[in-house]
């Protein structure tokens, strides 16, 4: 009804700013170099224009930009229901929201407690994500932690897969478990090519250690993903004032060249792979030195490199919706709503950790995933800014009205009460304060509880179809019980 | 660290310069053909005089080329003066300050969490609590004393102000003789009339009432106070649905074309009035057809009419920082975080509201208080942004330190550390473990312990003795108990 198709770009650094911090980190790469503790690699990065020294690599400039040439800048993550969401990846064109995190907490929904996540929650928190509709890609959030260690990747990826049919991204802990993922979701889409034209599951890949040093088994899990054509997110997570400088821009140096080191890998060992430029910097507590995804400045650093992701031209994974809270309150609140609204506005092409997360990314609550659904939805308004058109500014109207009238019975008003103008809260409480008495003085978390708990409580579809979960069953030890 | 008031910021832009073009001949074409009721007779008088039409009904068709001369006259910067001088606010530009706002009568209570009426006592203590909030940085008088009868309310409700804060105290005015007690307390404290427009330590506000219209009472006000030469915001207070369109563009129309028809009386008042144009818009809920104070609607609204202030280059008077929540809760935190951010990266100046109220701004919490503070020092760290420079660049730590090291020790990280952070007082930071020994608290338990400690902690310096003294003996009317005076 209305265009809301211009969205609003907001801007942390300037042109000249994103320029000098490219420029920087392809400076650092040239002259510092990254360690690489591994001679196969290093041998393939050899061959693409790094020079080798010892296990450092330094990487001139041109070999980085052949690589930025050979990334492809644009790439859609499937989701398996036709009618999607599917993560058209264009640098800015679209944000898209979603789960993250490895947490080993979960707030019980029934009782005031914290306990070990199952594999049953994983699936119970994905069938939540594939009903909540400003969530809009699964990222596996807990550790099945009642799951043997050499069973967990794939019993991860079957839980994902069993509980939505949105995009799912996982992680994988060796080459080998890289080929059972692969394995998995082939038998679930049933096909091989088509699994490869529409990856209905992608990598995150954690490479790299901060500062500028990469991990070598991870980085053969992404060369296994790569074989086969996974799309993989390259994160690396460095903090300020420990694993990175304390100011901001030092921050965004390194981590770009830390992204972009990683896409010169990515790239030598396949041509042409679809990788995330994927960034997840963050403030440091100072009295722990840990991670601060709650604060400002890491919110500021998420916005700033998605920016430089765009700069370069390629889609980021970013980072958004984190909170050091314990429970879902008000601090939760304000934390996660700065950050996801300071990033969805820089345009983040695939936001993660922007649903459910507590506790510093060791926990999740269920309640917060409704909550957050809003926050995201709230944010993505804000995107889309505010129509101008002769409909809009509506002149007709007001004269028609006219000084000292009203407009609630206008057809105008008709047309326009229910458009996309109006973003629907799902939890938000707008009643009077007569009514919300009379509904008993119900807070936010109370009332996003009664959504999860009607949520979990529908009867879910079969999502992984009967005769590929024989099959998967039959070649994996499947532990999450009564398929789909 | 703490964040400084004033930061200015144009990272957030709703509107293309085209539409913002379209948005502003919008309000003229409407102040020039539809008019604005004015029921004030001498504002219509002058208005007619300035070569208005009169329409039918009290209506006045405004031309062109008198908003233009009234935007030419008014100044672009106006500077509210706070009683220390690191409490002045230059409002120009993009620059960005938050503060208090409400007419609100009811207070949670501090001690049982209870709703209550507000009392001429919490006008007070709200106000040293504000003195103690870094991030709040001006006290607009939120709250209505209800034990007060409404001929004592002007005078007691800027004498609270006044004395328990040093930062800039605005206004709004609930008799005219009222308005002119406040004039002549904030007189006597600044040492006279001609002080007093030199250094405004106060302003006011004067309301339109929409759709398109200037009442007479509000009217008067406004006549009178551009007449003493002080300080005065106009905001128009539309609910897009009910008393403008529906649409977030045609609301803004409305908006814009009422607070410029209150800036011509200003300027045709006194030409050089320094005037804010001002919002208090939003949109209604389709349920209730009520208004909403946290929809991020209204933050759209609210950042898109910063982008048209910063056209005429006039100060702008806006709203952000509300929620339609009851008590702080999660929901609490979303609406505030995310409307205060929106409006202030669009670079709007005097943002009121931004302190302390729940339940669409008629109630308020001490906690809140303390729990917005922390709120609207972060957004002024977002506004603060990524500096870059050589030495921020840290190319040359980063070398020394070198890959696989850490930054923990080295010299770059401890000059920068504090600076580049903005440090919280009530966000809770702890590892679980520590968090529950500690008893598990959450935000709010911990900002009403926080809010007590300031409230008994804190000493404004109250007035000067002798200006206390005088103030004391001129107005017999004033109720505030002493020992609330001088805390």
């Amino acid at each position: 009804m209305t265009d809301l198709s211009a969205p609003v770009q907001l801007k942390v650094l300037g042109e000249s700013q994103l320029e000098e911090i490219h420029e920087s980190a392809v400076r650092l790469l040239d002259k510092v170099g990254f360690e690489l503790p591994d001679p196969q690699l290093r041998c393939a990065l050899g061959e693409h224009g790094a020079r080798v020294e010892g296990s450092r690599v330094f990487l001139p400039p041109a070999a980085v930009s052949e690589a930025l040439t050979a990334a492809p800048s644009e790439f859609t993550l499937w989701a398996r229901s036709e009618d999607g969401p599917h993560l058209q990846l264009s640098p800015g064109r679209a944000v898209h929201l979603g789960t993250g995190g490895g947490a080993i907490r979960i707030l019980d929904l029934e009782e005031e407690r914290v306990r070990e996540p199952s594999l049953q929650d994983l699936a119970d928190l994905a069938w939540l994500v594939d009903n909540l509709p400003h969530v809009h890609f699964f990222l596996r959030p807990v550790i099945a932690r009642d799951v043997p260690g050499e069973l967990l990747d794939v019993n991860t990826l079957y839980a994902c897969l069993a509980g939505t049919r949105k995009h799912v991204m996982v992680a994988a802990g060796s080459p080998g478990a890289v080929d059972d993922l692969w394995a998995v979701a082939r038998l679930v889409v049933g096909d091989e090519e088509e699994l490869l034209a529409r990856p209905i599951f992608s990598l995150v890949c954690s490479w790299m250690v901060s500062p500028l040093r990469v991990d070598a088994s991870v980085a053969h899990v992404l060369r296994r993903a790569l074989q086969l054509g996974i799309p993989v997110a390259l994160s690396s997570a460095p903090v300020t004032g420990s694993t990175a400088p304390a100011t901001l821009a030092g921050v965004l140096v390194q981590v770009h060249a830390e992204e972009l080191s990683g896409i010169v890998l990515a790239q030598a060992l396949r041509n042409g792979a679809r990788v995330l430029y994927g960034p997840v910097p963050a403030a440091a507590n100072f009295h722990t030195m840990g991670y601060l995804g709650g604060a400002v400045e890491s919110g500021l650093l998420n916005a700033a490199a998605t920016q430089l992701a765009h700069h370069i031209g390629l889609p980021v994974y970013s980072d958004a919706g984190l909170t050091e809270a314990k429970t879902p309150d008000i601090q939760a609140g304000y934390e996660k709503a700065t950050n996801l609204l300071l990033v969805t506005l820089a345009g983040g092409d695939f936001i993660h950790h922007a649903a459910g997360m507590m506790d510093s990314m060791m926990g999740v609550a269920p309640e917060q995933y409704v909550l957050d659904n809003d926050i995201c939805g709230m944010a993505l308004r804000a995107r889309a800014g505010i129509s101008v058109e002769p409909e809009t500014t509506a002149e007709e109207v007001i004269a028609r009205v006219g000084p000292g009238g009203h407009f609630l019975a206008q057809p105008h008003t008709l047309r326009h009460i229910r458009s996309d103008e109006f973003f629907t809260p799902c939890t938000a409480d707008r009643s009077s304060l007569a009514a919300w008495e009379e509904g008993g003085r119900q807070g936010a978390r109370a009332r996003a509880k009664e959504v999860a708990r009607e949520i979990l409580a529908r009867r879910r579809p079969g999502y992984i179809p009967p005769p590929a979960d024989k099959e998967i069953r039959s070649q994996f030890d499947i532990l999450l019980k009564g398929a789909a | 660290m703490s964040e400084m008031g004033g930061i200015p910021s144009r990272a957030y832009r709703p509107y293309t310069p085209a539409e913002v073009q379209k948005i502003a001949e919008g309000a003229m074409w409407v102040l020039q053909n539809v008019g604005i009721q004015v029921n004030s007779r001498p504002a219509r008088e002058l208005l007619l005089g300035a070569g208005a039409r009169a329409a039918r009904g009290e209506v006045v068709l405004i031309p062109e080329d008198l908003v233009r001369w009234a935007v030419d006259q008014a100044p672009s910067q106006v500077v509210l003066y706070g009683r220390e001088e690191r409490h002045h606010l230059t409002l120009a530009g993009a620059k960005v300050y938050f503060g208090t706002g409400g007419t609100v009568l009811y207070t949670l209570d501090l001690e049982t969490g209870e709703r209550r009426p507000t009392t001429l006592r919490d006008v007070a203590r709200v106000g040293r609590l504000v003195d103690a909030l870094d991030n709040v940085h001006f006290y607009l008088l939120p709250l209505y004393p209800t034990d007060l009868p409404k001929e004592k309310v002007d005078l007691n409700r800027f004498y609270a102000g006044l004395t328990n804060t040093t930062k800039h105290i605005m206004g709004g005015i609930y008799t005219a003789e009222g308005l002119q007690q406040a004039i002549r307390l904030s007189e006597t404290v600044a040492g006279g009339p001609e002080a007093l427009r030199e250094r405004p330590i106060v302003s006011f506000i004067t309301c339109t009432v929409a759709p398109l219209r200037l009442d007479a009472t509000y009217t008067d006000f406004l006549m009178e106070i551009a007449r003493r030469g002080l300080p005065v915001a106009i905001p128009s207070e539309v609910v897009a649905g009910v008393t403008a369109p529906m649409t977030v563009a045609g609301a803004t129309v409305v908006q814009l074309a009422e607070t410029l028809a209150g800036l011509v009386v200003a300027q045709l008042t006194r030409p050089g009035t320094p005037t804010l144009l001002g919002t208090v818009s939003t949109v209604m809920d389709p349920r209730r057809a009520g208004y909403l104070a946290g929809a991020v609607e209204m933050g759209l609204m609210q950042a898109g009419m910063a982008q048209l202030a910063q056209h005429y280059e006039l100060p702008l008077y806006a709203t952000a920082g509300m929620s339609d929540a009851k008590v702080p809760d999660a929901q609490a935190g979303y609406e505030k975080a995310l409307t205060a951010l929106l409006v202030a990266l669009a670079g709007a100046n005097f943002i009121h509201d931004a302190a302390g109220p729940l339940e669409f701004c008629t109630t308020v919490a001490y906690e809140q208080y303390v729990i917005d503070d922390e709120i609207l020092g972060m957004v002024m760290r977002a506004l603060r942004g990524v500096e870059v420079s050589d030495e921020t660049l840290a190319l040359g730590a980063i070398a020394e330190v070198g890959p696989g090291g850490h930054f923990l020790t080295h010299r770059h990280t401890l000059n920068h550390l504090r600076s580049e952070l903005f440090t919280p007082r009530v966000s809770d930071r702890e590892l679980r473990e520590r968090w529950e020994a500690q008893g598990a608290q959450n935000t709010r338990a911990r900002a009403r312990q926080l809010a007590r400690r300031l409230l008994s902690d804190h000493r404004p310096p109250g007035l000067p003795p002798a200006a206390e003294a005088r103030v004391r003996s001129e107005f017999p009317g004033i109720e505030l108990p002493e020992e609330e005076a001088r805390p």
